[in-house]
């Protein structure tokens, strides 16, 4: 089974878009805590599954579309633009503003 | 104060069809414990003072015109701050959404206001609903009423701490591993985690979508079941919402109570970790179905001991997908990241937005989620979850004498003192050894004080009665049956 050590807590930070820990003693008590825990999931490989179909969810609908418009409740738009746009740290005029993906 | 000679909604709707109080005069008294009681125990995030007092009002105007009540009407609910109401702040409990304001109703809470409900608050959290006792939510603890030294229990701490302290009539909050659950039990209060798929999860803030499900805190069995009555149902913006109807839930009979064939689970109840006090509260639960003629039937569920093991490698796969839209570029932005470039912004919110547990589990669920790790843990645990469900799929199965709902404690041990377990994220994890069966399973389950009356010396303990899918009848009748004439 795995072990977590520097590297792959690096790793898993940077697949986790989460910023690297940079205080020692904080890393030190992450890669423990995770470790410990990943040593208690080691029980799950004494069962034997080979046979056994994987339960994906709790659901058993079917998927079902519906028509892509505006939610109406109480007789008005749910929400308006505007209000889904409040909430963007930044914008430019109605548009979302996001920092340079490729930089020049 | 009106609501402490008050027990149930029907009570409360008596006295004001009778005149005996007015809404008004109700909810102000409630405020006024509230601001009083709520410094101490913290289980409130936000109040809407102003409009729960206009709605009562108006509520007195509609009882003076004679018409008749709805469900909820003028009952005090408290709702768990990852549940949206319409441009209110929704925090989860994250300092990432700290400023963050919905810009809808979710499902649950439009339904809650046409039954006429109050929605008096927003209650605290463990941060994204990660957590078993709230000390994980960024805006401080919840303390438990009776002892204040103790948690509440969690996630939903602060929705079963609005209930117990009479803070409010009902609560709703979100079980994805016993956040109902396992709050109930601490505080001496009722929860009831619904089947998977009978509450719209529209518009509540997702932690695992696969486990994730709304429902009722209550004081009472029947509140709980007529709380249920009004949130159910099937709701074209959540796919896995079910059709089913819930009209009968509330109609309680004794007779067909004591006809249900309880399981009880040697796993559960001979099971390592459980506290000498819970075991007794439990065997006394026992007796006193055993003495109204409930037959017990002692069964086995093989595969439950790897639920949390099962339970903690779906539940991070899960949140740390759902999580990847706090990324600092929609919803609110923290003051002190550097704008500049793009993977700063990911990187930086989400470093400095997210709390201890929330980091640890997001990458824990990325780990079991990447290449090279996903079959030895993630598809591992789906295949386990497979042989829990089939587990009580067989103990309930009807053809080959099957029982009809299954007992055990809901927690196993009482409230824990604050910061106990803080530094063993493992430790907390086990506080969910009897309630994540259910939510793998897609279960129904409600927690059940043993006793009623509650103290510093005689903390909360609570049972739990897991029904069929769609068997939330089965447990609501017999626990209320269980409530009303067999607890003394």
């Amino acid at each position: 089974m795995a072990r977590i050590d520097e590297q792959l807590l690096n790793h898993l930070c940077d697949l986790a878009r989460i910023a690297r820990e940079n205080n020692p003693a904080r890393r030190e008590k992450l890669i423990t805590d995770l470790s410990k825990i990943l040593d208690y999931f080691t029980q799950l490989q004494e069962i034997d599954t080979d046979t056994v179909v994987p339960l994906a969810g709790g659901s058993s609908e079917i998927n079902v579309w519906r028509e892509d418009k505006e939610i109406i409740r109480d007789g008005k738009d749910a929400s308006t633009p505007e209000e889904l746009r409040s909430q963007f740290p930044e914008s430019q005029q109605s548009h979302l503003k996001v920092p340079p993906v490729f930089e020049q | 104060m009106i609501f402490d000679t008050i027990k149930t909604i029907s009570q409360y709707h008596s006295g004001l069809r009778e005149k005996k109080f007015t809404a008004y005069e109700a909810i102000y008294e409630l405020f006024a414990h509230i601001e009083k009681r709520d410094q101490v125990v913290h289980a409130f995030l936000r109040t809407n003072k102003e409009s729960s007092l206009q709605e009562a009002k108006d509520l007195d105007i509609r009882i003076k015109k004679g018409e008749e009540l709805r469900a909820l009407d003028g009952v005090p609910v408290a709702i768990k701050d990852n549940i949206l109401i319409h441009n209110q702040l929704a925090t989860a409990g994250s300092r990432i959404l700290d400023s963050y304001v919905a810009s809808y109703d979710a499902t649950v809470i439009q339904k809650l206001k046409k039954a006429g409900a109050i929605l008096i608050g927003k209650t605290n959290l463990d941060e994204f609903a990660m957590g078993a006792s709230t000390e994980t939510s960024a805006f401080g603890a919840t303390k438990n009423p009776y002892d204040e030294t103790k948690v509440p229990g969690g996630s939903s701490g602060g929705s079963a701490v609005a209930v117990a302290a009479n803070m409010a009539m009902g609560a709703l909050g979100s079980d994805t591993g016993g956040s109902i659950r396992q709050p109930s039990s601490l505080c001496g209060v009722v929860g009831l985690k619904p089947t998977y798929g009978a509450v719209s999860r529209y518009g509540v803030i997702s932690l695992a979508s696969s486990l994730d499900q709304v429902g009722p805190f209550a004081r009472t069995v029947q509140d709980a079941a007529r709380i249920f009555q009004v949130i159910a149902g099937k709701d074209e913006y959540d796919a896995t919402s079910h059709a089913f109807d819930v009209s009968c839930v509330s109609d309680f009979d004794t007779k067909k109570a004591r006809a249900t064939v309880i399981g009880i689970p040697k796993e559960f109840i001979e099971g390592e970790g459980m506290s000498d006090e819970v075991f007794s509260a439990i065997n006394k639960a026992i007796e006193r179905f055993k003495k109204a003629g409930y037959k017990i039937k002692y069964i086995s569920l093989p595969y439950v001991k790897y639920a949390i093991a099962c339970y903690y490698i779906i539940l991070p796969a899960e949140a740390s997908s759902n999580l990847a839209r706090y990324d600092g570029i929609r919803y609110s932005a923290l003051p002190d990241v550097d704008r500049k470039s793009l993977l700063d912004v990911y990187t930086q919110t989400r470093g400095k937005g997210f709390g201890d547990e929330v980091r640890r589990r997001t990458l824990l669920g990325t780990f079991v989620l990447s290449s090279g790790y996903y079959d030895a843990y993630y598809a591992k645990a789906q295949k386990v979850r497979r042989l829990i469900q089939n587990d009580f799929l067989d103990a309930f199965n009807p053809s080959a004498d099957g029982v009809d709902v299954i007992f055990s404690p809901t927690s196993p041990s009482t409230a824990f003192g604050l910061g106990e377990k803080t530094q063993d994220p493992l430790a907390m994890y086990l506080e969910d050894m009897y309630t994540t069966p259910a939510n793998l399973a897609g279960l129904p389950a409600i927690s059940i004080p043993v006793d009623t009356e509650h103290s510093k010396e005689h903390m909360p303990i609570g049972f739990q009665l897991i029904g069929k899918h769609w068997g939330e009848y089965d447990i609501l009748n017999v626990g209320n049956d269980y409530e009303v004439n067999l607890r003394i």
